[in-house]
């Protein structure tokens, strides 16, 4: 246990201060429960292979030596906190998942482990436990809209994040894709190609596809096109079977009054793509289906969907590092993060061949 | 490998985070090769992050010339505080570090892109901060050129550039909303609406109205002026009561800067109303309450001073992950509640979509 000592000849008092009183009481834990020092060590800061109950056990005794875990070393679990909607996602197209897998790798490099808990009914009163722990160093809240726990989380001491959702009253810091943008993209594009009426085929609600629809919006206004109601179809809910109902109805037996259908998701997309065919009309022939999301799936659509990548396995990367930030002091005021998105152009798109269907 | 190494890097915080002894940090950073690969990985991703993105003092800036393009009337705090202020805290910024700071004045549209092009690709510039610059064009030579570039306080169309600025959407929806929830349903809307971030700011007062269920239209609730002076305020707001009756009067006037709320204010001074009792006003800004005596301006502050600091930190990211997403960075708003805003009516506004009964600002 010796002190470092710097040219002077005097204690380095950050130097004594970690080498030396640690390393004491370490070994004191170790030899309490009967285990080596780096055991002790790796239990502490909630490195990965160490048995639960043997953490728990360190955990308790380096309570009762009053050994003092610095807030630092705590720094290395991490809740992620899921909404039934994130679950939803994940059973239906795997966007969660996705979200997941980027969080986990980013969390892997940087030695942090996740401990995933769906939020219940009842609120968040779990996470406010899980928290208390003191090797627990912040959450991440993964699609949660509900004001009542965002106002929760805004009370929170330790830091927190959202992943794809905002905070209206700007008080939580939140990473998700640049949707607004993304949306005027995609409608940039079909204009690209000619396309002069282009409908909006949405899942109205949350202020995230809401943005979806303004940037549909901030498209056609740019062009000088037309984005009224009666161009927007909309769903209760992101299934394929919805969209081929929703797209037939508006179409079956009227004149065709748009030549390309922006949906705010691929799933709608393929109920679109389902609808035009059954109508008689060839995609993208007759009329162009663009979609939103590029999560795999849409490589093997009939045809394959062109759409707009959103960055999501970088989404929980992102809120990672975000969250890391906040930890160690970093970033100071709120921020959203908006991740930038990129078309993926397959084969469902293609120049318009009708001007104004409705001349 | 590609690492700057500095000896004030953290390694205790490297060693708490990685979860792995301070010995063998030291051991990594010094380049010692009796470390598994998975370990090494770790630790260098960790001091990438520690000791160069998170604390600027303590890690080196990867760049030693930054240049700073701006419209010319961001360096005079005379013609604009609020950019003459963000290239002041670009400065402070890189007080501590080896970095000279190049500046090059740009229109905001319609730019002479070819001296921008002259002047980034000089080999002197390593890296390029634009600020409110909204010319594409710009923009498109700047990502194509592929030196780390930020912008700050506008946006790339094509989302192949980083940048960062106040929420200006979200600061005009929460502004509105606040007055909503205050009980206002006749808000008139007092702003220099020339750029695309006042578009977004409106865009966010829209949304608000319609949240609860209000007509936003231009003619009626909209004041535009060409710029964020006092006197033009006054002039526009008496203009505009000048046109309509007593009872067609507007509850409360959102203003786009202090200024202009002071300004809205001599106006109605000038009518013998008072403020909050007839009319409240309630400002997005938040730099110049101190100044204003005449009446304790409710604001919502814009952050202002930060954006320099994080244009920075972007630019470093985008130095150590050249393959990471090009980002925009939306910097929160503020509440400064102080007391030209009244409370109107008997009963809270609840939003029409929400089925929660709270209110937004919990008073």
């Amino acid at each position: 246990m010796k002190k470092k000592e710097n040219a002077a000849g005097s204690a380095d008092p950050e130097q004594a201060v970690d080498m030396a009183p640690r390393r004491a009481r370490l070994e004191d834990i170790a030899k309490r429960c009967g285990v080596s020092v780096s055991t002790v060590s790796r239990a502490l800061s909630g490195e990965k292979g160490v048995n639960p109950e043997l953490r728990r056990s360190v955990q308790e005794v380096a309570r009762a030596v009053r050994y003092a875990v610095p807030i630092e070393i705590g720094g290395t679990r991490v809740i992620l906190a899921t909404s039934r909607a994130a679950m939803v996602d994940y059973s239906r197209n795997q966007f969660t998942w996705y979200v997941l897998e980027g969080l986990k790798q980013r969390a892997a490099m940087m030695g942090i482990e996740i401990l995933i808990q769906p939020i219940p009914d009842s609120g968040i009163a779990v996470i406010a436990d899980l928290l208390e722990d003191a090797s627990v160093a912040g959450v991440i809240f993964q699609t949660v809209d509900d004001p009542l726990i965002l106002d929760a989380a805004a009370k929170f001491t330790k830091p927190v994040v959202l992943v794809n959702s905002d905070d209206p009253l700007m008080r939580l810091s939140s990473v998700l894709p640049c949707n607004r943008s993304a949306a005027r993209l995609a409608a940039d594009y079909l204009v690209s190609l000619g396309h002069r009426r282009i409908a909006f085929l949405m899942c109205p609600g949350r202020r995230t596809i809401e943005q979806r629809l303004d940037g549909w919006r901030d498209s056609m206004r740019h062009h000088g096109l037309p984005f009224e109601d009666a161009l927007t179809i909309s769903v209760d809910d992101w299934l394929p079977e919805l969209a081929e109902q929703a797209v037939t109805d508006k179409m079956r037996g009227k004149p065709q009054e748009f030549t390309a259908i922006l949906c705010a998701g691929d799933s709608l997309a393929v109920g679109a793509i389902r609808a035009l065919n059954q109508l008689g009309l060839k995609v993208p022939e007759d009329v162009s289906v663009i979609g939103m999301n590029d999560l795999p799936f849409a490589e093997y659509v009939d045809p394959p969907l062109t759409t707009v990548h959103l960055p999501v396995s970088e989404m929980g990367a992102t809120a990672l590092e975000l969250l890391q930030e906040l930890i160690s002091g970093g970033a100071g005021i709120p921020r959203r993060i908006e991740l930038a998105c990129s078309l993926a152009v397959r084969q469902s798109t293609a120049a318009a061949t009708v001007i104004d269907p409705t001349s | 490998m590609g690492v700057i190494m500095s000896g004030r890097l953290k390694i205790k915080e490297i060693a708490q985070l990685t979860g792995v002894s301070i010995s063998t940090v030291s051991r990594v950073l010094a380049g010692k090769s009796n470390t598994s690969a998975e370990v090494k990985q770790r630790v260098l991703e960790c001091a990438k992050f520690q000791g160069v993105l998170t604390e600027m003092s303590a890690g080196r800036l990867l760049f030693n010339n930054v240049t700073v393009f701006a419209p010319s009337r961001a360096f005079d705090f005379r013609t604009d505080i609020f950019y003459y202020k963000v290239v002041q805290g670009i400065r402070d910024a890189v007080l501590r570090h080896d970095v000279r700071i190049n500046y090059c004045a740009l229109e905001e549209n319609d730019c002479d892109v070819p001296l921008f092009l002259k002047k980034i690709s000089d080999p002197a510039c390593e890296a390029a901060i634009i600020i409110g610059i909204d010319d594409p064009h710009v923009h498109e030579v700047a990502a194509d050129v592929g030196k780390p570039c930020v912008l700050i306080n506008c946006t790339d169309r094509n989302m192949r550039l980083d940048a960062v600025l106040p929420d200006h959407q979200q600061i005009g929806e929460f502004s509105a909303n606040y007055l909503i929830e205050h009980g206002h349903r006749s808000i008139l809307t007092l702003m220099c609406v020339r750029r695309i971030t006042m578009e977004r700011r409106l865009s966010g007062i829209k949304d608000a109205f319609a949240n609860h269920n209000m007509d936003f239209d231009d003619g009626r609730h909209l004041v535009a002026t060409s710029g964020f002076g006092t006197a033009e305020a006054r002039e526009a707001i008496a203009t505009f009561l000048a046109g309509h009756s007593r009872e067609q009067y507007p509850t409360a006037i959102l203003a786009g800067g202090d200024f202009m709320a002071v300004g809205a204010y001599e106006a109605l001074q000038s009518l013998g109303l008072s403020v909050p009792g007839d009319i409240s006003i309630m400002s997005m800004d938040g730099f110049n309450l101190a100044e204003i005596h005449d009446v304790p301006l409710t604001a919502v502050h814009v952050p202002r001073d930060e954006l320099g600091e994080e244009a920075l930190r972007l630019l470093q990211l985008r130095m150590t992950r050249p393959d990471a997403p090009f980002r925009t960075l939306l910097l929160s708003g503020k509440v400064a509640a102080r007391s030209s805003v009244k409370r109107v009516g008997s009963k809270k506004i609840k939003a029409a979509v929400s089925t929660k009964n709270h209110g937004l600002y919990g008073n």
